[in-house]
């Protein structure tokens, strides 16, 4: 299938159509002034590991793109003193470029020139994933088609909005967690609907944490912007086999559980048909991480 | 009444087409295999989500005369197979248990 | 259908929660599985079970469910009313199995 097909595919069944660069790029972006060195460049690209920084002046409008390959030039000619202006690709050459050649990066300007973002391949790829309801599990599959890309959300390393502990005897108190999402969410003023959603899918992972990993994990939620972002995670043994998983009805849940009106193979189903994003990391003897994300917009 | 006016009165998809001849005496709806196999009466009509293979086995213990799974559900192949071979008719309904429960109920079976 | 319209079709007697007259549902949903529940049904849905664990508190709470009708006479433990009365979630409780439950309610005009 040709480029133009492909892209003429993806309108008729309508996936992407909400996809701009704003909500691929990524904002944190390290950009260079025109008076800069090149060897900052090239410590910056190092540090960062990074194929190419934006060159802005000093209103933040994008003036060029210094890449390794200019680098590795002013490095044989001996021009690392140089200020990156005298080397960088200029703004014509630059959109030229992006028409004729594959590059690993692009800047992201306003109307007025002014730079507010990059887009790198792994910020396409992050969209793609967060687009459809993905699933991964985590063994040499992931490592060969993604490498060290994680497709869970970065902002959960540093705060949560709110926690709870999973400690569970049993079936007895799964819920609670859920049920403290739910009064929390609440709290913030998101809709019913979106609460809901975020509920049920919490509560299934939580009632999953209890049935498959003796009780013990985290519930964990981040709520800003419209979005709501809930990770359960424990310690294991992990999902062996999540194609099957995810499949209505199949379950490894005991007799005892089906009884109980759990473990009719509906919890990870329910959960994907409730999230807007959905990632599981999982492996034979492996914690399981799931991470739903819930979009307000949706409702 | 008997399991073809059941299928006739449901007007639903047949999964399998069992022994219609058997007498249906009463209905029982019901997602717990035990519940069935402690409290179902033999003879009657099965409202159910279960789609799993021990549905058979427990309709064939208990005498269960028809199996109506709910919800658009469809049961797995070796559920059917087991179904074939005692004969047991089994129905495809998109209702929920609560709408074939009412629907059964209201052609007078108790 | 209010709550008493409910307890009076199916002789059913109030475990926990008060005011019946009050409180309304719009559709009834028969099942003993929890996730049943969670996938198929929305707020203002009566919830006919056979279960009485803690988790059907929980799901209706989930899924802001008003009302839960146990059947087949099973008794409702104290903790369990206990949350149900915490979370605000009335519980009724009948003799008759879910099938004659759901045929009279379905009878008297309440949707599935």
């Amino acid at each position: 299938m040709s480029l133009e097909q492909s892209a003429e595919a993806l309108r008729y069944l309508g996936l992407f159509s909400n996809f701009d660069a704003s909500s691929v790029m990524s904002t944190a972006v390290y950009a260079l002034h025109p008076e800069d060195r090149v060897a900052a460049a090239r410590t910056l690209m190092r540090e960062k590991s990074i194929s190419g920084v934006p060159i802005v002046d000093a209103d933040f409008r994008l003036v060029g793109l210094i890449s390794v390959s200019k680098i590795i030039e002013a490095l044989a000619d001996g021009r690392l003193a140089d200020s990156v202006d005298s080397v960088h690709d200029s703004l014509e050459t630059m959109l030229a470029c992006f028409q004729r050649f594959k590059f690993g990066r692009f800047p992201v300007i306003e109307e007025d020139g002014k730079l507010i973002g990059m887009i790198a391949d792994t910020d396409v790829l992050s969209a793609i994933v967060r687009s459809f309801y993905s699933v991964y599990v985590h063994d040499q599959r992931r490592m060969m088609t993604i490498g060290s890309f994680s497709a869970l959300s970065e902002k959960f390393e540093n705060s949560a909005d709110f926690v709870y502990d999973i400690r569970c005897e049993g079936l007895e108190n799964a819920g609670e967690g859920s049920a403290g999402l739910k009064a929390f969410l609440q709290s913030k003023g998101f809709s019913e609907s979106i609460i809901r959603r975020a509920s049920v899918c919490a509560y299934e992972a939580e009632i999953n944490v209890c049935i498959h990993a003796g009780g013990r994990g985290s519930l964990r939620a981040i709520a800003r912007n419209g979005e709501i972002i809930v990770r359960v995670e424990d310690e294991g043994p992990g999902i062996e086999n999540i194609d099957l998983a995810m499949k209505e009805g199949w379950s490894t849940a005991t007799d005892a559980i089906r009884e109980k009106g759990f473990g009719a193979g509906m919890g990870l189903p329910n959960i994907r048909r409730f999230s807007d994003h959905l990632v599981i990391i999982s492996g034979k003897g492996k914690p399981t991480k799931v991470e739903m994300i819930f979009l307000a917009d949706k409702d | 009444m008997t399991v073809q006016g059941i299928v006739e009165a449901l007007g639903v998809d047949v999964a399998v087409e069992g022994d219609l001849l058997r007498t249906v005496t009463s209905g029982y709806t019901c997602d717990l295999l035990s519940e069935v196999i402690a409290k179902a009466v033999p003879g009657s009509a099965w409202a159910t989500i279960q789609t799993h293979v021990n549905i058979i086995a427990v309709a064939a213990m208990v005498g269960i005369s028809i199996v109506i799974v709910c919800e658009g559900r469809t049961c797995e192949s070796d559920a059917i197979e087991h179904a074939v071979k005692e004969r047991l008719t089994i129905l495809y309904s998109k209702d929920s248990a609560f709408v074939v429960s009412g629907k059964l109920y209201a052609l007078g079976l108790r | 259908m209010k709550l008493s319209e409910v307890l009076e079709i199916t002789g059913a007697t109030c475990v926990a929660g008060e005011r019946l007259d009050s409180v309304e549902v719009t559709h009834a949903f028969a099942s003993d599985l929890m996730s049943d529940v969670l996938a198929m049904s929305g707020p203002g849905t009566l919830l006919i079970t056979g279960l009485t664990t803690p988790q059907i508190i929980r799901t209706a709470q989930m899924l802001d469910l008003p009302a839960i009708l146990v059947v087949r006479g099973k008794v409702v433990p104290q903790d369990v009313v206990d949350l149900a009365r915490a979370t605000g979630i009335v519980v009724l409780a009948t003799r008759d199995i879910m099938y004659v439950t759901s045929g009279k309610l379905y009878a008297r005009g309440l949707s599935g």
